[in-house]
């Protein structure tokens, strides 16, 4: 009974949806232009621009490359910054769970530099390393080091100590503890780390596009800001919609095909 | 846990006998050593102040901006968008909550909405907001909010999902008012899940403004630390985080204090 009731309510909801989404297109486009919104406020295609011309920008800069050009520098600089500040943060939640004490003097100094809106130094790195990809790649990756450090770390202290003793009972050497017991248990929450941090290091990329770049998805929506040209805002957040979910799309695929033994969510 | 204090019972005397310092002295010695350090090489010549800067020149830059005045109105600024952006969160973020939980059509309809807002960058909206909004504080507190509101609804959402339903159901019986269920039940609950949320929200939230500030602004730290950094201040950069760790903290450390006075239970 409440599984048919909520697969009803379910069916509803997706009716409701799909109406409000074209009944909000269609009052976007008809509202701007000569429409109804000129009644509260004046000109509204220059605040909010519309649909058709938002989709002809989008189509115009799909078909000159210039998006996937932004697309592929804000990706580019999201994942390097990602592989660097995960490699780091791994290496040093390691070397933190090699000795108690380094872990205990070292944690409070982790959580207050985590503490730290590492964000306010988006123009510091754009000032350092200029206004290319390598300010955004370094800005993802003091905040990526993090989330990689508190997961190794979290992670490698999560390990079944029976389950350790029993392995080096039978005698497994360091190699085989290294490769049957810690890199699955940390691939389990490399994952998670991996989904934090992605949308983390995307928002960093984005942020540090927006103090000073050349290209990338942050690029076009601080442009048509400097310029404004709505329609670049707004293909630029949906870009980056989509790209967002892409990624994390992509994470949870490779998720279920390289670790099938965990059940994603 | 118990793996912790196991091993912590094993190793603690032995890393006495080792070190012979308390774990805070060690802790206190170690960033004097890196501070010395810095200062060392700016002062030896091996690196140049105006980049490196060095822990004096930021303590006196610190004390100038304190004594001549000129941070207060930056500083007030800042922090206070993020306490309005924070409180406003947390009461639309609790009734968006409730309202979810209380309805479930309204949720499954919201639900895809949701979910695709909190996937994109909600920085990414903030040119828009203050294009909207105009340069100041209500742009600032618009965008900290729709970073921050996500995460006290959804766990405003997850705590009541986690209420007992038998519990609930014990206290319709004995004949318990909306009122007083929420009273007893729902709002003990959901305070330990709100506090969890405003852990998380504080640093969004000042995240949410600083941001705003770079985007476009004509005070606050976030403004002053985009004007160092584009006037190649390193001084005036690392005091500027200075003051905004120092600020992040204290802001924690009160609303714990807060925490501990108003809901003792919750800890």
């Amino acid at each position: 009974m409440t599984t048919l009731a909520a697969q009803s309510t379910r069916r509803t909801a997706r009716y409701i949806q799909l109406a409000a989404v074209a009944a909000f297109l269609v009052a976007w486009e008809t509202g701007t232009g000569n429409g109804w919104m000129n009644a509260f406020i004046e000109s509204p295609t220059f605040w909010f621009s519309t649909p058709s011309a938002i989709g002809t920008l989008f189509w115009k800069l799909t078909l000159n490359g210039q998006l996937l050009n932004h697309v592929w520098l804000t990706v580019s600089a999201t994942l390097i910054g990602l592989a660097i500040g995960a490699a780091i943060g791994t290496a040093l939640g390691i070397l933190m769970s090699l000795s108690d004490w380094l872990e205990k003097l070292f944690d409070p100094i982790w959580s207050a530099m985590n503490a730290l809106p590492k964000i306010a130094l988006a123009p510091a790195f754009a000032a350092a390393l200029g206004i290319g990809i390598a300010s955004k790649a370094a800005l993802a990756v003091t905040i990526v080091v993090f989330v990689f450090l508190f997961n190794t770390v979290a992670g490698l202290k999560g390990i079944d100590p029976v389950v350790r003793s029993n392995l080096r009972l039978m005698g497994a050497s360091r190699w085989q503890m290294l490769k049957m017991l810690m890199l699955p248990q940390l691939a389990r929450w490399h994952y998670g780390a991996l989904r934090i941090s992605l949308g983390l290091a995307l928002t960093a990329v984005v942020v540090g596009e927006f103090v000073a770049a050349r290209g990338g998805v942050g690029f076009i929506i601080q442009y048509g800001f400097g310029t404004f040209n709505v329609a670049w805002c707004y293909v630029g957040i949906i870009v980056l919609g989509v790209l967002a979910l892409v990624l994390d799309g992509l994470l949870r695929w490779g998720q279920s095909r390289l670790s099938p033994w965990e059940t994603t969510r | 846990m118990s793996v912790m204090s196991v091993s912590s019972e094993r190793k603690a005397p032995m890393a006495k006998m080792r070190f012979g310092l308390g774990l805070s002295a060690s802790r206190l010695l170690l960033i004097a050593a890196v501070l010395a350090l810095w200062q060392l090489a700016v002062s030896a010549g091996w690196m140049e102040p105006a980049t490196m800067s060095s822990p004096v020149l930021v303590g006196r830059r610190l004390y100038e901006m304190f004594a001549s005045g000129m941070i207060w109105p930056h500083l007030f600024d800042t922090l206070g968008a993020a306490v309005i952006a924070l409180a406003l969160s947390a009461l639309v973020g609790l009734a968006l909550g409730m309202a979810l939980y209380r309805w479930p059509l309204l949720e499954a309809t919201l639900n895809p909405l949701l979910v695709a807002i909190n996937g994109i960058p909600r920085v990414a909206f903030g040119p828009l907001i203050v294009l909207f909004l105009g340069v100041g504080i209500t742009a600032k507190v618009a965008l900290a909010v729709s970073i921050a509101l996500f995460v006290f609804t959804t766990n405003v959402l997850e705590g009541m999902r986690q209420i007992d339903p038998m519990l609930r159901r014990h206290f319709l019986l004995m004949g318990a008012g909306r009122w007083q269920t929420f009273r007893m039940v729902t709002g003990p609950s959901l305070v330990t899940w709100m506090w969890a949320a405003v852990d998380l929200a504080i640093g969004l939230c000042l995240i949410g403004v600083i941001i705003c500030e770079f985007i476009s602004s004509t005070s606050g730290l976030g403004h002053l630390i985009s004007a160092a950094s584009m006037g190649f201040d390193t001084t005036g950069v690392v005091a500027l985080l200075v003051i905004i760790v120092t600020a992040t903290v204290i802001f924690r450390i009160a609303l714990i204090a807060l925490r501990s006075w108003l809901a003792p239970w919750s800890k």
